[in-house]
C-alpha cells in the first residue's frame, strides 16, 4: 500500500516538473549531438547528480538502500551485449519518436495525439513483449550462454 | 501564447526525479530491484502485468513491492502533466496544432512498440539507466554509453533528412 501511494504521489510531482520543464532523458544527447545545446543535457546530469547524492545520504541515514553500491553487477558477457543492443535500439527509436517514455507520457497529457498514439503502441508492445517476445529472448538466452 | 520555461525547471526536474527515485526506495518500498523508484519502462510493465495476471488470470512475476496494488507511477505523471498543462493553459494550444500526417502517426505508434520490447529486454528506461550509475553499477554505465550511441546514431539518420 506505501509503495502505491508513494508512486502515485512521486508520479504527480515529477508529471508536474516534467510538463513544465520538457525534461527528457535522450533529448539532451540528441540537441547536444546536433546543435550543441546543453539545455536539457544539464537536466540528465542533475538526475545523475541526485541519484548519487540521494542514495548516499539515505544509506547514511539508514533507509533501505540495499547491495550499495551495485559494483560489478554484470552476469555474463553475452548477457551483458545483448543488453547493450537492445539499449541502442532503444536510445535510437526513441530519439526517432522525439523523446523518452517520461517525455511521451508528459506530452500525452498536454494533448499531443502523436505521443498518445506513440502511448498506444508502446503498451500494446508491453502485451507483446511478455506473450511473445519473452519466449524468444529466453531461447536467445539459452543459446549464448 | 508565448512559452515560458524557467531556466532551472530541467535541472530542478532531474535533481528531484533521483532525489525522489531514492526516497521511493529507501522509505517506501518501491524495490526489488534495486534504484527502480522512477522507471518508465518497469513501471508501465507492472501496471500492464498486474492488469493481466487480475483481469486474464495470468501468473506474470511482478515485483513483492506491488503484488497487491499496482504501481501509479505513471497515472500520476499523466495527472500532475495534465495539472500543470491545464494551469498554463498549454493544453489547448497543443490540441489545436496541426494534425500528424497518416505516416508520423503509423511511425508513432512503431516507435512506441518498438521502444517498449528493446526498454523491457534492458530492464530500464533511460532515466532508470541513470539512476543505476548514480547506484554505482557497472552494467548501468554499459548501458548509458549504449544509449548514448543509441542517440549518435539517429542524429545520423536525423541529419540525413
Amino acid at each position: 500500500m506505501l509503495a502505491f501511494i508513494a508512486t502515485l504521489v512521486i508520479g504527480l510531482v515529477l508529471g508536474y516538473l516534467g510538463q513544465r520543464s520538457r525534461f527528457c532523458a535522450v533529448s539532451g544527447f540528441r540537441d547536444w549531438f546536433l546543435i550543441r545545446d546543453t539545455r536539457l543535457l544539464k537536466g540528465y546530469g542533475a538526475l545523475l547528480a541526485g541519484g548519487v547524492l540521494g542514495y548516499a545520504f539515505f544509506k547514511l541515514i539508514g533507509g533501505k538502500i540495499l547491495n550499495y553500491p551495485l559494483g560489478m553487477d554484470i552476469g555474463t558477457a553475452g548477457g551483458a551485449a545483448v543488453i547493450a543492443i537492445a539499449a541502442i535500439g532503444m536510445a535510437y527509436f526513441s530519439t526517432l519518436a522525439d523523446g523518452c517514455p517520461f517525455r511521451q507520457h508528459v506530452a500525452a497529457a498536454t494533448g499531443s495525439t502523436t505521443s498518445l498514439l506513440y502511448l498506444l503502441g508502446f503498451y500494446t508492445g508491453i502485451v507483446y513483449f511478455f506473450l511473445v517476445t519473452t519466449n524468444i529472448v529466453s531461447i536467445i538466452s539459452k543459446l549464448i550462454t | 501564447m508565448k512559452l515560458k520555461i524557467n531556466p532551472n525547471y530541467i535541472v530542478i526536474t532531474g535533481f528531484t526525479i533521483g532525489i525522489a527515485a531514492a526516497a521511493a526506495q529507501a522509505f517506501f518500498d518501491v524495490q526489488p530491484p534495486q534504484a527502480y523508484g522512477v522507471c518508465l519502462i518497469g513501471h508501465p510493465s507492472i501496471l500492464v502485468k498486474w492488469f493481466m495476471n487480475h483481469i486474464f488470470g495470468m501468473h506474470l512475476p511482478i515485483s513483492t513491492a506491488f503484488l497487491v496494488y499496482p504501481s501509479l507511477l505513471v497515472a500520476g505523471i499523466t495527472g500532475g502533466a495534465l495539472f500543470s498543462s491545464i494551469k498554463s493553459g498549454e493544453f489547448k494550444t497543443t490540441l489545436k496544432m496541426k494534425p500528424a500526417s497518416t505516416r508520423s502517426k503509423f511511425n508513432a505508434i512503431l516507435f512506441g512498440f518498438l521502444v517498449a520490447n528493446f526498454g523491457l529486454i534492458v530492464g530500464a528506461c533511460p532515466i532508470r539507466t541513470a539512476l543505476l550509475v548514480s547506484y554505482g553499477s557497472v552494467l548501468g554505465g554499459i548501458m548509458l554509453a549504449a544509449i548514448i550511441f543509441g542517440v549518435f546514431l539517429a542524429t545520423l539518420r536525423l541529419r540525413r533528412s
